[in-house]
């Protein structure tokens, strides 16, 4: 018993810890933060029509009323306490009668890190249907290697063919670059019903610094911008007793810090990843002059005591606790973070004001470009499996989950029954009733939508949905802020498709090199290392280990991702 | 025992005790007094906990308590705990008793056979297999079935077993006992503390079971209390990730949740332990062996 | 009798004769023991298979047929990695800190409890401190990463005992093993102590008052019966406890190390884990199991072995 209980705890820990894996594919919080958001709004096609406009007639039959699918997708955690699957949900009760399509669902368990859909794999019955981003991420040769494999169906014909509400978002998109974004390396369509993003919310970065602006006027501080007036800044913090002038968090494994690579890309250097030049040449950051001039500015600022030690065992949640707190001068923050600080801050003091700073610069003309601003198209997609009986009714359905009305009504319900959920307002806008925003029966927001919209169906987030969410100008000055000069282009785009041989040796290279060189790099930065004598040597241990063929293959592979729809 | 007065040695023991006692009750400690405190200042709050923060609140209880499976879940962890609990304690002793036995021939064998499984185990998916072959995939079965027996428990039971002396046995042979008797109306009687040992291991193991449930279920009816418990969890602390939109105000019970499912999930086995702390008193086997 | 008949049977008997003469004689026994084999054999031997995974390139949705063999490939990877001293060195010395520390605390522990006098005491010393056994360990985890750092409850009292500055002690590699074992047993020890507090029940109370009228003292009397008393548990916990010296409560260190101390708290399986099973790599992950269980299988052959010269205690 003991040593099963030892074991199960393992896991545990691996579960929890393939889950921040998992969330760090998605390109950080920043994407699957805006996951919940949702739908489309109307703008774009016009229709404002209630869903239960759509309800005479069979327009939206598929197949011949006897077609079950089975569906593999996400389920709300905040539902799983009322329903017993998402067939249980208003929305989804009204799509099948819409459809005439009999629903079936297999959810994973809550915290599940992806042991479960490998089960399901290995174990050989797979359902028709499949939302689930790991075909992209994990499996050899990406969603392409399953088809190959002979596990998922190939949709591109049929998408090709009969999908006018994708094609319509695609289009919407402008995107001169959708077609490599959709398609794989051997042009198969891969990413039919991955999620789309309202313009209010495209391109945005949701990560950078934040500083206590109540203390800049207090000691008559200007926002800093280049890396000396953050200098100056923190300082002067320093001086007068602020405990933590800076609080950062163990930043290689915090995937939302080392997704958007403050200070770091002032240097035109990421904290751990492979990057492009401007150019398109490939480089691995830490072999980059830049990374060594990164280490021995923050090699300054731990001297100083501007930052301190305790960094290393300190995650992304602890150095936000220590701003809020009133103990920490700055810290790093997503958008969301950004609406709690400042709701909680004042707790603390009630002078506390927060104001988001630009991302680091040398110099204040610089651009930098490795942030990750959320974008259309992400890993995440909709999979027929190969298993599946009617793969047209399948692609039908998405379609279908696709269209104008139904993004209308997963993102604001049903509105029948006595309960409604969303009214007009005055501008001619949807917005939630007061069941939705303060319910009667005291379910919070998040649950009350889990159980009356449809998350999991949303392909499209709606945008003035997205506009309420974040009503507070200090979010909206985040977006300024952090978006200034600042963007992803020199971030490897997140659709490159790796063959099973590259992907393994790209995972041992990468591997190899962050055993080696995280260790160097927190000792170099708090000067257990010397950086001028060592550097060469740490460069060369970084080749020997593969960092060029590292570069290669990334290089293969964003060549062939450029070659793609040509 | 004659009694004596009160030396240094019980002195120093007893605060030693104290000393024990101190530090290892802060943790549970911490999570009640961090489960009842003001939610806005516990978020912003850092370095050790010593008092309830603001004013005591039973929210975060309120809400953990909210869930329309969880009683449900509790009903399939009683099961697990009565059924799967017997199951093991069982099979564990037939083994233990049996691989105790001096004329039982195959003895060495077979306990190299079951010592063997404690290193090597084929992982996962083979398990999966095996489950499924055997008919209990998705069924309430998962967590006591797959898991009957424990080679490192029927060792401990074993050594208790073989140090039972033969002479209480061979009597009972001369009065006609056969092999299962003497197990039953002998080995078990003599044996209360291991057996209460055994309870207590296997018992907080089915309390505490999740991960069978989360990996052989589909059913969502038959999850236990932890996996409710677990999911409650997740929601909680996904609720920044998840939902980017969440009303703030809702997430500050985030913290507040998690140290409730922990209170929630621990106290009741807690409570178990003293039922049990009887056998483990100088002296309960003594009077079995002499009478 | 049975019993005297199976004693002193010849040796010479040709084994699949004795055998059926002993199921003969003990048809209960056998009959007691089937339906443990039979669980044995169904969850444990036949998953086993699930280990040759380690001589090929697995990849889970062409199961095993499916994947290339590519025979000690994965073995020879681990033994040749540039970690592999660094991480084995690891394991084995917090082990064995665990092993010279951590094994005999609850023990003394144990004793020292049942020399109190006071029974309502003694219930509530047990029941405290085997609670932090069951405090999940992120919490634990999370607690401990609090007091260590430069301003911590632990970092605070540290230094000023030895006059060392404050410092994260997670940032220092020296400190990690010995943290790391304090907070093992700290968590531990009570929940561990049990098996003894039962051990203790089967010593004859009649053998203390016979020393009580021998004149002997305190410790001679836990020296000569309370120690003996209570050895087989304790040889038998040792034995199993030298055959897990490979492996470790590994998701505890994870929770607490960083890249700064690898050089001091990076052992077998956090590695195998970064490098194995967060990348998919099932191959390699079950080769170093594959090893670990090996060796920890002959650690423990080799323990019992002693043991039964020495002691005439062991497994079997």
């Amino acid at each position: 018993m003991k040593k099963w209980k030892k074991t199960s705890t393992a896991l545990a820990a691996v579960l929890a810890a393939s889950t921040l894996l998992a969330g760090c594919g998605n390109g950080g919080g920043s994407d699957s933060g805006s996951q919940a958001g949702s739908d489309t709004q109307s703008g774009a096609s016009g229709s404002q029509s209630q869903a239960a406009d759509n309800q005479g007639g069979a327009s939206h039959q598929i197949g011949d009323g006897k077609v079950t699918l089975t569906i593999f997708c996400d389920f709300q955690n905040a539902a799983r306490s009322y329903y017993t699957d998402l067939g249980d949900n208003p929305v989804v009760q009204w799509i099948e009668k819409d459809t005439g399509l009999t629903l079936e669902f297999i959810h994973a368990p809550a915290g599940d890190d992806g042991t479960f859909f490998q089960n399901m794999l290995a174990g050989g019955d797979l359902p028709d249907l499949i939302f689930s981003s790991r075909f992209q991420t994990h499996y050899p040769g990406g969603v392409e290697g399953a088809i190959n494999d002979g596990v998922l169906y190939d949709v591109t014909e049929l998408v090709e063919q009969n999908a006018p509400n994708f094609w319509a978002l695609c289009d919407e998109e402008n995107d001169p670059d959708i077609q490599k974004k959709i398609r794989g390396d051997q042009g198969m369509i891969i990413k039919f019903g991955s999620t789309f993003l309202p313009p209010t919310d495209n391109n945005k970065v949701f990560n950078g610094l934040v500083i206590r602006q109540d203390w800049l006027e207090k000691y008559n501080l200007e926002a800093p911008v280049t890396l000396d007036e953050y200098t100056e800044v923190l300082r002067t913090f320093k001086e007068n007793g602020v405990e933590y002038p800076l609080a950062l968090c163990e930043f290689f494994n915090q995937s939302q810090f080392s997704a958007n690579n403050p200070i770091a890309s002032a240097f035109g250097v990421s904290v751990k990843e492979f990057d492009l030049d401007a150019d398109g040449n490939v480089h691995y950051c830490r072999t980059q002059d830049g990374y060594k001039e990164f280490l021995k500015f923050l090699h300054g600022w731990a001297e100083e005591g501007l930052i301190d030690e305790d960094l290393v065992s300190r995650n992304i949640d602890d150095a936000l606790r220590l701003f809020q707190g009133g103990q920490a001068g700055m810290c790093f923050a997503h958008t969301y973070n950004v609406k709690q600080s400042v709701a909680v801050g004042p707790a603390s003091d009630p002078e506390f004001k927060l104001l988001c700073l630009e991302m680091p610069k040398v110099n204040a003309s610089d651009e930098t470009h490795l942030s990750s601003p959320t974008r259309s198209i992400n890993s995440n997609s909709w999979q027929v499996s190969a298993d599946c009986k009617h793969p047209e009714e399948a692609v039908a359905f998405i379609d279908y989950l696709m269209s104008p009305d139904t993004l209308l009504l997963t993102a604001w319900g049903t509105n029948e029954g006595e309960n409604k959920t969303y009214q007009i307002n005055s501008d001619g806008q949807r917005e939630f009733t007061e069941f939705v925003t303060n319910n009667p029966d005291g379910l919070d927001y998040d649950t009350v939508r889990a159980l009356n919209m449809c998350a999991p169906f949303q392909i499209k987030y709606d945008e003035t949905m997205e506009a309420s969410q974040y009503s507070e100008a200090e979010c909206h000055q985040s977006w300024d802020a952090w978006g200034k000069q600042n963007d992803g282009a020199y971030n490897l785009p997140r659709y490159l498709t790796l063959t099973t041989e590259e992907s393994a040796e790209l995972t041992r290279i990468k591997q190899d090199l962050a055993n080696y060189s995280d260790e160097m790099v927190y000792k170099f930065i708090f000067g257990q290392e010397d950086i001028d004598a060592k550097w060469d040597e740490f460069v060369a241990e970084l080749e020997r280990l593969g960092s060029t063929r590292g570069e290669e293959i990334n290089k293969e592979a964003y060549d062939r991702y450029l070659q793609r729809g040509n | 025992m004659k009694k004596k007065g009160i030396g240094p040695f019980q002195v120093v023991n007893a605060l030693i005790m104290l000393f024990l006692i101190f530090i290892t009750i802060y943790p549970m400690y911490y999570v009640v007094v961090a489960s009842i405190s003001d939610p806005i200042l516990l978020k912003s709050h850092t370095g050790p906990l010593l008092w309830i923060l603001g004013e005591p609140t039973l929210a975060g209880y309120e809400k953990t308590l909210a869930n329309k499976n969880l009683f449900n879940g509790f009903k399939i962890t009683l099961f697990y705990l009565v059924v799967g609990t017997s199951i093991q304690l069982i099979l564990t002793s037939f083994g233990a008793y049996v691989v105790s036995r001096k004329n039982f021939l195959l003895r060495n064998g077979v306990m190299k056979f079951m010592v063997f499984t404690m290193f090597f185990s084929g992982g996962l998916i083979p398990m999966f297999f095996a489950i499924r072959n055997t008919g209990i995939y998705n069924t309430i079965w998962v967590s006591s079935i797959p898991y009957a027996v424990s080679a490192y428990n029927l060792i401990i039971m074993k050594t208790f077993f073989a140090s039972i002396p033969e002479s209480l046995e061979e009597a009972a042979i001369i009065d006609g006992a056969n092999d299962f008797t003497v197990f039953s109306r002998v080995i078990m009687p003599l044996s209360k503390p291991v057996v209460a040992v055994m309870m207590l291991y296997y018992g907080v193991g089915q309390w505490n079971s999740w991960f069978p449930a989360a990996m052989f279920n589909r059913d969502r009816k038959i999850y236990p209390l932890q996996m409710i418990l677990r999911e409650i969890l997740i929601e909680n602390q996904e609720q920044s990730a998840d939902s980017l939109f969440a009303a703030v105000e809702q997430s500050f019970s985030n913290d507040l949740v998690k140290y409730c499912t922990i209170v929630v999930s621990t106290v009741p086995i807690l409570v178990i332990y003293p039922f049990l702390q009887k056998y483990f008193e100088k002296g309960v086997m003594i009077g079995a062996v002499k009478g | 009798m049975g019993v005297a008949k199976s004693m002193t049977a010849d040796r010479k008997t040709p084994f699949f004769k004795k055998l059926r003469k002993n199921m003969v004689t003990h048809p209960l026994l056998y009959l007691m023991i089937l339906p443990v084999l039979a669980y044995f054999l169904v969850y444990h031997y036949y998953p086993m298979y699930g280990m040759i995974i380690s001589f090929f390139d697995y990849v889970p949705t062409k199961g095993i047929t499916g994947s290339s063999f590519v025979g000690l490939k994965h073995f020879r990877a681990f033994l040749e990695d540039p970690y592999f001293f660094r991480t084995m060195s690891n394991t084995l010395s917090i082990n064995l800190l665990l092993l010279l520390f951590g094994f005999p605390f609850p023990i003394i522990f144990a004793i020292l409890l049942n020399e109190l006098r006071s029974a309502k005491f003694r219930k509530v010393t047990q029941t405290v401190t085997y609670m932090p056994h069951f405090i999940s360990t992120v919490v634990i985890c999370g607690l401990m990463l609090d007091f260590c750092k430069s301003k911590g409850v632990i970092t605070t009292i540290f230094s000023a005992v030895s006059g060392i500055e404050p410092v994260n002690l997670f940032s220092q590699s020296a400190y990690f093993q010995p943290l790391y074992v304090l907070m093992c047993i700290w968590q531990e020890f009570g929940w561990d102590s049990i098996i003894y507090f039962a051990a203790l029940t089967g010593i004859d109370q009649a053998l203390y008052e016979a020393a009580d009228i021998d004149g002997a003292g305190r410790w001679k009397k836990i020296l000569h019966i309370t120690i003996p008393g209570i050895s087989p548990t304790i040889i038998i916990l040792l034995i199993m406890r030298i055959g897990n010296m490979m492996t470790l409560g590994w998701d505890k260190i994870l929770l607490l190390y960083n890249p700064m101390i690898y050089e001091k708290a990076d052992v077998i399986s956090t590695y195998v884990y970064r490098i194995g099973l967060m990348n998919f790599q099932y191959s390699f992950s079950t080769a170093v199991g594959v090893f670990n269980s090996i060796i920890n299988f002959i650690l423990l052959l080799s323990a019992n072995a002693v043991s039964r010269k020495v002691n005439e205690t062991s497994l079997w």
